[in-house]
């Protein structure tokens, strides 16, 4: 059986490193800090819940009226449905993924052969934030204009970031992750990029799926994933996420619930089949349940953080009669 | 944590970052999603640093905490779900060594979690049974029921699916 193992022992090259030292000690600095603070912040809280709770200690007294929230801006949303942002030809990219939802929405790039761009677009008035907390674009170093707007170059770890306002009070970032060898990114290429970037914030391209599912409770839908593939390229892999919060930072993790469609070679393989649903092939696990073969080589498959039953929810999808023809696919797939 | 302490865990992770991405890419699969764990292992690293340099062996402490970390990997990464799950397809030349390695890893992925990593630290880290005991903090008598239950689970998955040239043991 090792023997058998031995393939995985190749030496392939991996690409770029995106580990981030820097990054690693400040949050450790942090995690550090608050260990020894933990006593004295509840020391805090129970110093301002007291007086407010009118607990004794306040004298008994009553509590007063509550203070009226702040009154909240409406600020305009993207429809999940659909992907607002459009990258035009750039020599040497091509966008390799699309997240929606309604506070941002991401593309992914592949720069030449090794390299990687990540693309976020804000909704307006949305603050962005990272691995190291908010993003301030004007703290950065002012850039050329991209689009008669202001830019500013933002050092976040070991990476740079261009930052700009695609429309007033509305920022789009591209993060580079270009080269392993400690070279500066590439800052043509990402000026090259943001200048590519159209932002289609009243329309944008509707969202199809050749599937449709039942809104799995108690959950909403927040955005869709799609792998993107070149005109003619037959490979599918798209999805819908599920959560019960809107994300609003494309960083951290959800609890939730991705159903995804996928067909081509990984999912023929029928890896990991330990069970027979509605007559398919499936893998059934804690956290993800695929169908195989549920029609024209395409699987279903379901991933959920624990709190949800999967089966039910894969065996509640149905794929459209054809999912290989897009030009059957629904544009309301949740049922 | 004090100034040369801080530039002893700087030089440690810089020193170890080769074989830190080629152990964590051997447990997962996916080099970027190995990326991401060396992020959060050499970030507990920092918080542990003064326990792990005291350690015996400070290799295997923080290989500890790497394989903690993938086995720890329970929630749903919001933006991991589109990139990570599924890693593209790419068209490539036939290729057998290829066919080898994505056949066996999917075999290894559809595996439990704990049993894949049994696996793994058996046979591409070379660990004793002992050691692995060690990392995965239970007995040796388990390590050895879960090698060989999860030598069984390949053997049923690479017989459904045999791989395109004769590496398997006859």
């Amino acid at each position: 059986m090792t023997r058998l193992l031995d393939p995985l022992r190749d030496e392939d090259p991996l690409p770029p490193s995106r580990v981030d030292i820097d990054q690693a000690v400040r949050i450790g600095r942090r995690r550090v800090r608050v260990r020894w603070s933990g006593a004295a912040v509840i020391v805090v809280v129970v110093a301002v819940l007291v007086p407010v709770l009118g607990l004794p200690g306040n004298g008994g007294s009553s509590v007063g009226p509550a203070t009226q929230p702040e009154l909240a801006i409406d600020y305009p949303e993207f429809d999940p449905m659909r992907r607002v942002v459009e990258v035009g030809d750039v020599r040497g990219v091509e966008p390799f993924s699309y997240t929606t939802a309604r506070q941002w929405q991401r593309v992914n790039l592949q720069i030449g052969k090794s390299g990687f761009a990540t693309l976020t677009v804000y909704a307006p008035g949305r603050e962005a934030t990272d691995a190291e907390g908010i993003m301030q674009p004007e703290t950065g170093t002012p850039g050329q204009p991209v689009g008669g707007r202001a830019s500013y170059w933002l050092s976040r770890g070991s990476n740079e970031v261009l930052a700009w306002q695609w429309a007033a009070g509305a920022w789009a970032f591209i993060n580079l992750q270009s080269a392993d060898d400690g070279s500066e990114p590439d800052r043509d290429t990402m000026r090259a990029i943001a200048q590519a970037v159209q932002v289609h914030d009243k329309a944008g391209e509707q969202v199809a799926m050749p599937f449709t599912v039942p809104l799995p409770a108690p959950y909403q839908l927040i955005g869709t994933t799609t792998q993107l593939r070149s005109a003619g390229d037959p490979f599918v892999r798209t999805g819908l996420l599920f959560a019960t919060e809107d994300p609003a930072d494309p960083d951290r993790q959800y609890s939730g619930v991705s159903v995804h469609v996928e067909n081509g070679s990984k999912m023929a393989m029928h890896a990991g089949a330990n069970q027979n649903v509605d007559g398919h092939p499936a893998m059934v696990a804690d956290q993800e349940v695929i169908i195989f073969d549920a029609a024209d080589d395409f699987a279903v498959d379901v991933e959920g953080t624990g709190e949800a039953d999967l089966l039910p929810i894969a065996r509640g999808v149905q794929l459209v009669p054809a999912p290989s023809d897009r030009s059957t696919w629904v544009t309301q797939p949740v049922s | 944590m004090q100034a040369a302490l801080e530039r002893e865990y700087v030089d440690y992770v810089r020193a170890s970052m080769t074989w830190l991405r080629r152990s964590a890419y051997r447990l997962c699969g996916d080099a970027h999603r190995g990326d991401d764990l060396v992020q959060q292992a050499i970030t507990k690293l920092y918080v542990n640093w003064r326990r792990a340099r005291a350690a015996d062996n400070t290799d295997a402490y923080v290989q500890q905490i790497l394989v903690r970390v993938f086995l720890d990997e329970r929630r749903l990464r919001w933006s991991g779900v589109s990139l990570f799950a599924a890693a593209p397809e790419v068209v490539v030349e036939p290729d057998w060594r290829v066919e080898d390695r994505a056949t066996l890893r999917a075999a290894l992925d559809r595996l439990p979690r704990r049993l894949s990593v049994v696996l793994v630290l058996r046979f591409l880290f070379d660990m004793s049974v002992d050691d692995v005991a060690t990392v995965l903090r239970c007995r040796p008598g388990t390590v050895k029921t879960q090698t060989a239950r999860g030598l069984a689970a390949m053997r049923r998955l690479l017989d459904d699916r045999p791989l395109p040239i004769t590496t398997k043991e006859s």
